[in-house]
């Protein structure tokens, strides 16, 4: 197997709040290989726009601080850069993509001065030059009439439109890894459609890696070839994406997938629920984090944290279920809806 | 560029309204207050009032002065005789005194912005430190101390203890410094709060992070992406600003012994020189409308959402 | 389904007027949130609508509410009309319809406590005081599933599935039979949702509860409703039981919106073909003459773009409940049909 482009280990990331420290991201480690579509699946405060913050150095400090960890990009530590070498990797060979295409645009510069800036910078195009790129890269995305567009202001075009434009702009320096942090949340289903296909059709055509930051699994089942999903801080499970819905290991993946309405499925009566909700991330508990809300918690899960280890080629969880499994065969977890109790 | 020509004829609309509006409540006022503009400490022979009188066409039935001195300045702008300076027009008056007092203005004016905007900035960027400490504590100086309290103290400081500029008198570059110095110190302090609330309100809007995950540098991010938006209310608040700096250069006016408007607007009003005072009114009147008219044309251009109505 | 609907909305408009542009030209124009709909709503019966922003699905309930004011158009609670009532009149029924909020935290006064919150209607309707007002506000606290600890805490102690929990017991307390809820859980982190789903289900089979449910997320949607109308530019393009529609979804764009929806399996998710329609919703600004989706749909024929197509069964299938408004799909018929609001009453 080829060396990843990104592999990152053991990154520690804290803020200091007004009622105490958080430990946003506490030890996440994956690799992120070449052309690869990584998803990261987590609900709030699970640290996992945190953590792609971290990589790009763009974590306000502060509050904020990266305690530990490194992210090679082939090779070179983005944790040990300084902000100059670091300006020299946002946008040029990590581009990034943000939530809600409404805010994340600046109001009060055309859609073409807001897309030059990054070639300009990056790869010091003349402005003709750059207004070409931008013009090729806005119909890349499916703008049709770029160059008149290029003189429109953000508030001119659609969420959809707008969300083009944001991939257009982090993509205009063809940079190795894309960064989206919830790209379709703020946008209606049938327009998340038309971006997600956009997105995988450009990762064909072009063998950009992406790291999709998600909270919806239906996305992730979509586009993904690998999944992370992160619980308090932390990556509970790593599978690809055909293993983690077919056969979820950890009991948290587990409860998400149980706890989904399907569109797909004859509803039953009730949802099974996960109970409880997530710890207070002022106050995380020792052990496993999801002791409190988890079917089939033992003893030692409230003293011993469980560390993420492989549990077959490829595939890893941290649970300590996966520990005992095969040589006491304490309580499996198997996808089986029986042994696990409703909400 | 419709819009504009649109909104300028609106405007001017709106103002001609004003100025009508303006002109009559004065005109109204000012010879329903008791006394005239001849019954001062020295009385004035009955026979001489009277000549006076039909001079300035004082005799006439109130109705048709109001007309024909709203004729006289519509047909030919001229507002008329100062009743007290005698031999000058009120025009002249206006022409030898708004220059220095606009002068005196901009100076200040362009010293507040110039002080301001970069100590906002600094302060917003560097939030917490001891320069954002020390800046925000001489604003609320600034904004605290009265204008001719500051005269004094500068005075004292730069004219007797280290004599670098002269303490009054109007013609020279020097001159105009301690002026305008004072004039714009709060207007400064004003302009300073409200870059730095402005920078700090526009630094947490998530496309300042987009700029920063393109790979700009923190100075262009500032200057390109942040700046622009916090201007927005430093803008708005230059309208009212200039208005309270040509206003307010009178105690100044008088402290620098300098030959603005400033004495004129007082002397007119208390020695009921209708003309005269008509006439400031009236000018200040245009030039609060220009200068309301420029903000909003500055916002429209620095906002593209915004439209002009 | 033989009584008196408890809910009934017959020929509802919500337009609202603007204008825009020049100085001697202003622009005028109308904004068509709800254009012309009906649907009616059982006991017990939980109705969703669907849709995408803007689509008119909450500006829907807040006209019920009484919170817009309807252009034109009928509302009836328990059969009787009340979009014409005075405000004094209105009072009494402003008790059988309550609405739930999606963002909780937004519609809770952040200087008064859980307790004072959810006894603040039983108050304004007199209800309740003293000691009952204290006893029924430990009742609701309890038949939401939140401690009776939490009495005296701040809503920004609570998470935010505790505060969704907060704002239905405040919506109970004055015993209404109708709760609208608006996008109820969208606000909420995916483990959340499940909670709130479960105890609206619960609530609902307790005190025989009806729900208008308002959601983009057609997958819950289909997991609470009976029946499921589909919104789009204002307009109600279909109309059926939930299984019926997410089986066989008779118009275009309830179809290209189920193909639109990801599901959370990537074996499913490879299998299905999805409908993407052309371009985005347009501007409800303008009027259409014929079907609001005609520019985007496949289907498309000429009359669609003439004559606005009504609900109408899909031919060969006439005592089903699933209508839709397509010409092409369910084409011509001499008589005109009854609409939605005829057929039960």
């Amino acid at each position: 197997m080829n060396p990843p482009l990104l592999s990152v280990e053991d990154l520690h990331v804290s803020f200091q709040t007004d009622e105490g420290l958080v430990e946003a991201v506490r030890g996440v480690s994956f690799d992120l290989g070449q052309g690869e579509t990584l998803g990261i699946v987590g609900e709030s405060g699970s640290g996992k726009s945190v953590t792609n913050l971290a990589l790009m150095g763009l974590i306000p400090r502060p509050p904020g601080r990266i305690d530990r960890g490194s992210a090679k990009l082939a090779g070179r530590d983005l944790i040990q850069m300084s902000q100059k070498e670091l300006m020299d990797v946002r946008g040029r060979r990590i581009g990034m993509i943000f939530q809600d295409p409404m805010t994340a645009l600046n109001p009060l510069m055309t859609v073409g001065q807001q897309l030059t800036e990054v070639t300009r910078r990056h790869f010091g195009l003349s402005r003709a030059a750059a207004q070409t790129r931008a013009a090729e890269m806005l119909e890349m995305v499916g703008i049709s009439a770029p160059e008149s567009r290029l003189r429109d202001y953000p508030h001119q075009f659609s969420g959809g439109m707008r969300q083009r434009v944001m991939i257009a702009m982090a993509l205009s320096c063809e940079p190795e890894i894309l960064i989206a942090d919830e790209p379709t949340t703020a946008l209606d289903v049938t327009i998340q459609a038309q971006i997600l296909e956009l997105l995988g059709d450009l990762q064909r055509r072009r063998g950009t890696s992406i790291i999709l930051v998600t909270h919806d699994l239906g996305v992730v089942a979509g586009i993904c070839d690998r999944v992370l999903v992160m619980y308090a801080g932390r990556v509970v499970e790593q599978a690809t994406v055909t293993e983690l819905f077919a056969s979820p290991r950890h009991p948290y993946t587990l409860g998400l997938l149980r706890s989904l309405p399907r569109l797909d499925r004859d509803h039953s009566l009730r949802l099974e629920a996960i109970p409880g909700q997530p710890p207070d991330m002022t106050r995380v508990p020792a052990g496993c984090s999801f002791r409190a809300r988890c079917p089939v918690a033992l003893a030692r899960c409230a003293d011993d944290t469980p560390p993420l280890r492989e549990v077959a080629t490829g595939r890893s969880s941290a649970c300590w279920h996966d520990d005992a499994r095969q040589p006491a065969g304490v309580a499996s977890i198997s996808p089986d809806p029986s042994p696990v109790a409703g909400g | 560029m419709r819009n504009l020509v649109g909104y300028l004829i609106r405007r001017v609309g709106w103002m001609l309204l004003t100025l009508w509006i303006v002109y009559t409540v004065s005109f109204v006022l000012m010879r329903s207050v008791p006394g005239n503009p001849f019954s001062s400490e020295r009385t004035v022979p009955a026979a001489i009032e009277r000549q006076l009188r039909a001079r300035y066409n004082l005799d006439a039935p109130v109705h048709r002065q109001y007309f024909d001195i709203g004729w006289g300045i519509v047909s030919r702008g001229d507002l008329g005789w100062s009743l007290r300076l005698e031999d000058y027009s009120v025009n002249q008056v206006l022409a030898e005194g708004f220059p220095v007092s606009a002068s005196l203005a901009i100076f200040g004016l362009v010293f507040a912005i110039g002080l301001g905007i970069p100590a906002g900035i600094i302060s917003a960027v560097r939030r917490g430190s001891f320069a954002d400490l020390s800046m925000m504590t001489a604003a609320v100086l600034g904004i605290a101390v009265p204008n001719f309290v500051l005269a004094s103290i500068v005075i004292l400081l730069f004219v007797f203890i280290l004599p670098i500029f002269p303490a009054a008198g109007w013609g020279t570059l020097q001159q105009l410094v301690l002026p305008a110095f004072c004039l714009g110190a709060p207007v400064a302090a004003y302009i300073a709060r409200l870059t730095r609330a402005g920078m700090l309100e526009v630094l947490t809007r998530e496309h300042v992070r987009t700029a920063m995950a393109k790979g700009l540098s923190p100075q262009a991010v500032v200057l390109k992406h942040v700046l622009p938006g916090a201007m927005l209310p430093v803008v708005s608040y230059l309208g009212p600003a200039t208005a309270g700096v040509l206003t307010g250069s009178l105690v100044l006016e008088k402290i620098f012994a300098i030959p603005g408007m400033g004495s004129h607007f007082i002397n007119a009003a208390l020695q009921r020189d209708y003309f005269l005072a008509m006439g400031m009114v009236l000018t200040y009147t245009v030039l609060l409308f220009v200068m309301n008219s420029i903000v909003d044309i500055s916002y429209a251009v620095i906002d593209p959402r915004v439209k002009l109505q | 389904m033989s009584q008196t609907p408890i809910l009934q909305v017959r020929h509802l408009q919500v337009h609202f007027p603007f204008s825009s542009g020049g100085f001697l030209r202003p622009v005028r124009g109308l904004i068509r949130a709800v254009d012309d709909i009906s649907f009616e709503i059982a006991e017990g019966e939980t109705l969703g609508l669907v849709g995408e922003s803007g689509c008119g699905k909450s500006t829907t309930a807040r006209a019920i509410v009484g919170l817009v004011k309807p252009t034109a158009g009928d509302i009836l609670l328990e059969g009787q009309r009340i979009s014409d009532l005075s405000e004094r009149a209105m009072l009494p029924h402003r008790r059988v319809v309550q609405m739930v909020f999606q963002d909780p935290f937004a519609s809770l006064n952040p200087r008064m406590t859980i307790g004072s919150i959810i006894g603040e209607p039983l108050r304004v309707h007199g209800l309740a005081r003293g000691r009952d007002l204290q006893l029924e506000v430990l009742r609701l606290l309890d038949l939401v599933g939140l401690n009776p600890r939490f009495l005296n805490r701040y809503p920004h102690e609570f998470s935010g599935g505790q505060r969704q929990r907060i704002g239905i017991a405040r919506a109970l307390a004055v015993q209404p039979k109708v709760l609208l809820c608006d996008e109820p859980v969208s606000a909420l982190d995916v483990s959340i949702q499940a909670q709130i789903i479960n105890l609206l289900m619960d609530l609902q089979q307790q005190l025989g509860l009806s729900y208008l449910f308002i959601a983009h997320d057609l997958a819950v949607v289909r997991h609470i409703a009976d029946r499921v109308g589909v919104m789009y530019l204002g307009r109600i393009v279909e109309m059926a039981a939930a299984a019926e529609l997410y089986d066989h979804p008779l118009h275009p764009y309830t179809e290209a919106l189920m193909s639109a929806v990801p599901i959370p399996d990537p074996v499913e998710s490879a299998k299905r073909s999805r409908i993407v329609l052309k371009g985005e919703v347009p501007s409800p600004d303008r009027e259409y003459p014929g079907c609001a989706l005609a520019d985007r749909c496949w289907l498309v024929e000429d009359r669609c773009r003439v004559d606005r197509p009504t609900l109408r069964n899909a031919v060969g299938r006439e005592e089903s409940a699933q209508q839709a408004a397509c010409w092409v799909r369910c084409g011509e018929r001499g008589d005109s049909l009854q609409d939605a609001t005829g057929a039960d009453s």
